[in-house]
């Protein structure tokens, strides 16, 4: 997402790089002259990304634990269709 | 009323544990697209993110090469290698070109702190993962556009480039870059 601020003293960021391509007055307005944009719209893009990150990590390990689930469920019915073939 | 539709059930064991089998594996499906739905490969293992309250923190990737820093959404190890990934969870499609370029930019940096190249990187819009290749193409955008930035930091005047007017509506800066927009 943002690159820190202390990293770009030196070098240019990626996220500069996208402001560039993006307009390179906006790369201006954000990076030479250290003017914040709106700042409503940043703060609902950091919220968008954390957002995602909680919900990519959640849904992975609500999966783990339903495959986990899953393999014990399978398992027991298997064991069950063998029982009822006797 | 309910018993004529369990009755092949009863009369047939077999079949009611074929049948709960099936409703085991639905569900398992189920979960799976809503696992996937975020736009990160299931099968790919998380290396790093950058966002807080979760293991594998980012730490940012430098290049002395290119005098290039950055720090990916994403890193997902995909066969062995490291993939990066940009998430614009806002965002839908068509792929914007600016983020193409945000992405070729931490394909670099991938490349150079991992010593392989990662053969494509993963755009996240809402709507759909876009698999960016990592061509020579790319590569070349990405230098052209970290000169550009290069000599404007050193004083090169930005008036010479055009003003993407089309642009400006979804600009954090159009107040102030055009005053009464």
């Amino acid at each position: 997402m943002a690159d820190s601020t202390s990293e770009r003293d030196e070098h240019s960021t990626a996220s500069e790089l996208a402001a560039w391509a993006f307009c390179p007055r906006a790369w201006a307005w954000r990076y030479r002259d250290g003017v914040a944009a709106d700042d409503e719209q940043l703060a609902r893009g950091r919220q968008a990304h954390q957002r995602h990150a909680d919900e990519v990590f959640q849904r992975r390990r609500l999966l783990r634990w339903v495959q986990l689930g899953v393999l014990v469920l399978l398992a027991g019915l298997a064991l069950a269709w063998f029982l009822v073939g006797r | 009323m309910r018993l004529p539709i369990l009755a092949p059930f009863l009369l047939s064991p077999r079949l009611a544990l074929a049948a709960l089998a099936s409703l085991v594996l639905l569900v398992w499906l189920g979960v799976f697209l809503y696992a996937r739905s975020t736009g990160l490969p299931i099968s790919a293992r998380i290396v790093a993110v950058d966002q807080r309250g979760w293991s594998a923190p980012a730490r940012p990737y430098t290049s002395m090469r290119y005098h290039l820093v950055g720090r990916p959404d994403y890193v997902v190890s995909v066969r062995g290698r490291e993939i990066p990934v940009e998430a614009k969870p806002t965002r839908r499609g068509p792929v914007r070109p600016w983020d193409v370029v945000q992405l070729g930019a931490y394909l670099l940096l991938t490349e150079e702190a991992t010593h392989q190249q990662p053969r494509y990187g993963l755009l996240v819009y809402r709507d759909r993962t876009y698999r960016i290749r990592n061509s020579r193409r790319l590569q070349r955008t990405v230098l052209q556009a970290l000169a550009q930035v290069q000599a404007a930091r050193a004083g090169q005047a930005i008036e010479r480039y055009p003003l993407p007017r089309a642009r400006c509506a979804t600009c954090g800066y159009r107040r102030r870059c055009r005053p009464g927009f």
